[in-house]
């Protein structure tokens, strides 16, 4: 029997079908994973053959791995403990045995090191918390030499948790993410800001997601044969067993990670997008959204393609959840995407395009450049919020990309920015810090909105194309690869010389510093306008040996004092352009370096001042005042007015309402 | 034929005391007129602000989010004073009610403003035990209806979002049904009232009761008239509303116009509501007083 596996995996290993003929990445971790799912129970069985390299100089003597599924485990998990059971305001029913999860490593070891399952330890690297088992230590027997490989097998049992955040079960629906031993990234000087060569391999935190090395997954899923199954990669083969189930065998060359769904409700859809298949797996309720989903998300293909590169891999699947595994969705998974959509959604609301290119944008930020989430989520994170309000805005309208019903519309990136802006305090926390170190907050509106609205402040200030041409190098420079923030700051800085000089200085470091290592605000305010006449005339003047009184002065030679006075309350300092328009219909571009406290803008002639705009193309979006940017001499009553007779009509309306009660 | 005859003399009735709808009107104007001014003295300071402008022509979210977290203090009081204002517009409603059926039964032409209130305060503890009365019955048909919904919620344990849609509509329906039904009840009741002169609340909805249920079908058609004819004014108040461009103050005081016809014609409806099923209740009652006449 023993024998009779190891042909079936050396025949399975020789004949797997290569996706890829020259690999994208390093391939630093491979697996082959059997899976056995057990629909009773919600049990995975799983057998593990993990292949990793060491492509450090050190010499290994312990491997990390992460047990993601006991963050689930009970209430005394890190994750529980950061999380109080919810997850984005899903919560699970604590107090039934079936909705809690984990994952056990049975066996684990090799010929060569013998076995490693008493050599097993959990570790806590980011907190005291001795009981969080979502990271565990392997010693191993013999030591990874640099450049050797090591080849583990891994005996694993896991328990899937009733879905409130990302992965689990909920009544027919899987959608199974983190459930397998998964190796941590093992960082070392020359990848993203290591000193010394050390595992970096954190807890399961409440707010962060994940971060892993690249590789190749051949994964066979056993379950059930009336499963509808979607996963990371390709399907290779499906084959149906005597005993009623069906393996499905998915590969998937060059991601960091493998997640699958099943469902037999499911209604699947295709489409193409140049040499890119796309599959929609989707709710039967909601079948009136398949080409909302279709057409978003070939927007987002054609504008990475255009902006980043052309999308590598040859599929995409993309995940519809029904309503009671809302905790599955909006998640991202390489090649391999959970939306969001619901019954009766009208055209106007556009949250299901929303959540598609969002999520798709992951792709690039989370999978192809695969960043740190754990230490650095903005750059996964925000960086694809960015991404998303562009091309939200481009496709759908800059004013009423998100909602456009009944008169109200809200573009995508307005309600970024309002986001950010509309805080009760915008100063809790800074973007750049690590996603378990926002113990009070700030965690989503830090990571997602204000870093989309400072990219967006930037891109207004550089230029678009400038900002294009950053992001572009930042993507070819890294793609495949694992780049922290000192790397972007480093592209941005030597095209932002490049391309404009020295105008903003020597490097982008200002900026940077400013926006993502702190928390302080930007707001510029008009503080007051005045247009002083100067009675350059009046009084008593000598002329030839008499004293001559002046009046009032001629209107033709009338003079003016005009004024304006600009404040900075926001501690971030930025340069700021101040369009003054005069009575005469002339206008002046002053240009503030933003630097003071308060500035002062004079002049004297015959015209006065009639309304001063601070920053008139609205570029400093960051601000979180726009309303103070602009003053006026002339008041404007029509909106006034406008809003008067509304409230006027409302208030009728609601007194007629309760009047109706009786 | 009793429907069309009630109709119509519902309309000459309403017609009749189309100056008293008009006092109506104009006190509800008065009302919301002290708070929108209360509004536009709270945004004077921001008349300087040509940012504010945007709103002018058109909604721009930016403008209107940054302005609401800004300044947005400045203006929350009007709507704590709006739901102040609003409670006390309901024991408005109560002496309008009085009047109008009051004027209605002693059928005086010349009947003046005075008179109107006066039957209003008249009735006013009659009435304000009644509307008592009706809302213990709103809360208690709402909990009801609630408790039920909450129940088949339940039975789905995490079912699909047209599930528990069709249960909302479900309940919605059951609940405005019966609301409708109390109001209806409710009318007669301030009918009965006036018309025999009774103290007692309570025996006025018994007798309201019996009424309603005995003539349901009259009785809905009338109450239902007033609703095609309200949904009517207000299909043709949107359709022209959502479409028409604020370019200038000319087309705000266009709209504004508009918006007091739709209101005024509010009014109308319900009077003209009230005063068919007042129609209906005299009918009713002088065929009844002839066939016992008959019997007998």
């Amino acid at each position: 029997m023993k024998k009779l596996f190891v042909f079936v995996l050396i025949a399975d290993l020789v004949l797997a079908q290569k996706i890829f003929e020259i690999p994208l990445s390093p391939r630093i971790a491979d697996y082959n994973i059997w899976v056995k799912v057990d629909d009773n129970s919600k049990k995975l069985y799983g057998y593990e053959i993990l292949k990793w390299k060491n492509t450090s100089p050190d010499i290994i003597n312990e491997l990390h791995f992460h047990l993601y599924l006991n963050a689930f485990k009970n209430i005394n998990s890190t994750f529980m403990i950061e999380s109080g059971g919810q997850h984005r305001g899903i919560e699970n029913d604590l107090n039934k045995k079936n909705n809690w999860g984990w994952i056990d490593i049975d066996s684990i070891g090799n010929s060569s090191q013998g076995d490693l399952t008493d050599n097993i330890d959990f570790i806590h690297p980011d907190d005291d918390n001795e009981n969080d088992q979502t990271v565990a230590r392997v010693r191993l027997n013999k030591p990874i030499l640099p450049n050797q490989e090591i080849e583990l097998k891994i005996k694993f049992t896991a328990k899937l948790p009733k879905i409130f955040a990302r992965t689990g079960f909920a009544k027919d629906f899987y959608l199974v993410g983190q459930w397998f031993p998964k190796i941590g990234v093992y960082e070392y000087p020359g990848i993203r800001d290591a000193k010394v060569g050390s595992w970096n391999c954190h807890q399961f935190h409440s707010n962060s997601e994940f971060y892993a090395d690249y590789g190749v997954y051949n994964v066979r899923i056993t379950l059930p044969s009336k499963f509808i199954v979607g996963a990371v990669g390709n399907l290779i083969e499906k084959k149906k067993n005597s005993n009623g189930t069906t393996t499905h065998y998915f590969r998937a060359e060059d991601v960091v990670d493998f997640a699958f769904t099943a469902s037999s409700r499911y209604k699947v859809f295709h489409d193409q997008w140049k040499h890119v298949k796309i599959e929609l797996l989707i709710q039967p309720e909601h079948l009136g959204q398949v080409q909302r989903h279709f057409v978003s998300v070939k927007h987002a293909m054609n504008f990475f393609e255009k902006k980043l590169g052309s999308y590598p891999y040859p599929n995409l699947t993309i995940v519809d959840p029904p309503m009671y595994a809302q905790g599955a969705g909006g998640m991202e998974y390489p090649t391999f995407i959970t939306a969001g959509s619901f019954w009766g959604m009208p055209q106007g609301i556009n949250f299901t395009e929303m959540v598609t290119i969002h999520e798709f944008g992951h792709n690039y930020f989370m999978d192809i450049l695969a960043s740190n989430e754990f230490e650095e989520a903005f750059l996964d994170e925000g960086f694809n919020q960015y991404f998303e309000t562009r091309i939200m805005d481009k496709f759908y309208g800059r004013k009423n990309s998100f909602f456009n019903l009944s008169g109200i519309n809200i573009g995508d990136y307005e309600m970024t920015r309002s986001g950010y802006t509309y805080q009760t305090n915008p100063k809790l926390a800074q973007i750049n810090i690590k996603s378990w170190d926002f113990k009070h907050g700030g965690y989503g509106v830090n990571t997602y909105n204000k870093t989309a609205v400072v990219l967006k402040t930037l891109e207004n200030l550089l230029g678009e194309k400038t900002m294009n041409e950053i992001m572009r190098t930042y993507y070819s420079r890294w793609k495949f690869k694992h780049p922290s923030f000192s790397d972007f700051i480093s592209i941005a800085n030597g095209i932002s010389k490049k391309n404009s000089g020295n105008k903003y200085g020597d490097n982008l470091n200002w900026y940077f510093e400013q926006t993502f290592n702190s928390t302080n605000v930007c707001d510029y305010k008009i503080a007051s306008i005045s247009n002083n006449e100067l009675n350059w005339k009046l009084g008593i003047y000598d002329s030839a040996g008499t004293k001559k009184f002046s009046g009032q002065n001629d209107k033709k030679k009338k003079q003016y004092e005009a004024k304006v006075i600009l404040h900075r309350l926001g501690e971030i300092i930025l340069p700021v352009e101040v369009l003054v328009k005069f009575s005469d219909g002339s206008t002046k571009t002053e240009n503030w370096s933003g630097e003071e406290r308060s500035k002062e803008f004079k002049y004297v002639g015959k015209k006065k001042i009639k309304s001063v705009h601070i920053d008139p193309m609205q570029k400093i979006s960051m601000d979180v005042n726009l309303i103070n940017n602009s003053l006026s001499v002339e008041k404007d009553s029509r909106t006034s007015i406008k809003f008067t007779a509304k409230i006027i009509f409302w208030f009728e309306n609601l007194m007629l309402f309760f009047a109706g009660l009786f | 034929m009793r429907l069309k005859n009630s109709l119509l003399a519902g309309f000459r009735k309403m017609a009749s005391v189309i100056k008293l709808v008009l006092v109506m009107y104009s006190v509800t104007f008065v009302f919301s007129f002290v708070l929108g001014s209360a509004f536009s003295m709270s945004m004077s300071s921001f008349k300087s602000k040509p940012l504010l402008s945007e709103l002018f022509a058109g909604f721009d979210y930016t403008v209107f989010s940054d302005f609401m977290h800004n300044y947005g203090d400045s203006i929350s009081p009007i709507f704590n004073v709006m739901i102040m204002f609003a409670v006390f517009y309901l024991l408005m409603e109560i002496i309008f009610a009085g009047g109008l059926i009051g004027r209605f039964h002693f059928e005086s032409n010349k009947m003046k403003a005075v008179k109107f209130f006066g039957f209003g305060i008249k009735y006013f503890w009659r009435y304000t035990r009644l509307f008592l009365y009706k809302l213990l019955a709103l809360a208690i048909t709402f909990g009801i209806v609630i408790t039920i919904a909450s129940v088949f919620f339940d039975s789905f344990d995490a079912g699909i979002e047209t599930d528990y849609i069709k249960v909302i509509i479900i309940s919605a329906v059951i609940f405005l049904i019966l609301f409708l039904l109390l109001s209806v009840i409710s009318d007669y009741a301030k009918i009965i009232i006036v018309k025999t002169n009774l103290t007692s609340s309570w025996t006025a909805i018994k007798m309201a009761v019996g009424f309603v249920f005995t003539r349901i079908h009259v009785v809905a058609l009338i109450f239902l008239a007033g609703i095609v004819i309200y949904t009517m004014f207000t299909i043709i108040y949107l359709t022209i509303a959502v479409n028409f461009p604020i370019t200038n103050m000319f087309s705000v005081f266009v709209l504004f116009v508009l918006q007091q016809l739709f209101i005024f014609l509010r009014f109308i409806t319900k009077t003209f509501v009230l005063a068919s099923e007042f129609s209906f209740h005299v009918n009713e009652t002088v065929n009844l007083k002839k066939k016992i006449l008959k019997g007998s």
